[in-house]
């Protein structure tokens, strides 16, 4: 499970304002494809690191937000 | 035992640094997925988007409605799904309702209360930037 978290470590102010917005995939503590699409996203990482186990993120937006919802 | 985890920084348009509360989780359903979520006390239950609930088969109990910040309503679907959360040697398996939006309604994953805060004591220490866990023993933790 430590995957998991040097994955998330690996997630920087630069990274989280180049991708805004974007789905990002992390392997082995790097971004390895982005897109606005989760499934493009998502297969590449599969078809390029059929053995590994991608850390998935939708990016908030790089202006304020509010999401909360009920 | 506790564990936290650090606010994510990201540089606004406006050049100034915003620091959110997002946290690394996996969610389990036909296949087990590691994704980045946002933690969001507001939020009375949590919200998937409709392409990663779709690769994690999730089945759907019945119809509801999303009311955001906005009040405009969003179809949705209810259901199910198992989570594992933790960090160290601290790692729990759980189960949380869900919302997947059936509109167009372009979010991150959301984590909200319902079947997630009731699990731990969360304190959001904004002076520090991070979000504190503690793991409620089971006699402490209220289903409803």
């Amino acid at each position: 499970m430590q995957n998991i978290i040097s994955n998330f470590d690996a997630i920087s102010e630069e990274i989280m304002s180049q991708y805004a917005g974007e789905w990002i995939a992390v392997v082995d503590n790097k971004v390895i494809a982005h897109s606005k699409s989760f499934k493009e996203v998502y297969n590449l990482a599969k078809e390029n690191y059929p053995h590994k186990k991608p850390l998935m993120g939708k990016l908030p937006e790089n202006f304020p937000t509010v999401l909360s919802v009920y | 035992m506790t564990f936290s985890f650090k606010y994510k920084p990201v540089k606004l348009k406006t050049g100034e640094t915003l620091y959110r509360p997002l946290i690394p989780i996996t969610l389990e359903g036909e296949e087990k997925i590691d994704v980045l979520a946002m933690l969001d006390s507001g939020s009375d239950i949590t919200i998937i988007p409709e392409e990663l609930a779709e690769v994690l088969g999730v089945e759907y109990k019945k119809d509801n409605i999303i009311y955001g910040i906005s009040r405009e309503p969003v179809d949705a679907k209810e259901g199910k799904i198992y989570v594992k959360f933790g960090k160290g040697n601290e790692f729990y398996s759980f189960e949380i309702p869900i919302l997947v939006p059936t509109g167009k309604l372009d979010l991150p994953i959301i984590i909200g209360r319902a079947g997630f805060f009731n699990q731990f004591k969360i304190i959001f220490i904004e002076s520090e930037r991070r979000i504190e866990f503690k793991r409620l023993e089971p006699f402490q933790i209220k289903y409803n």
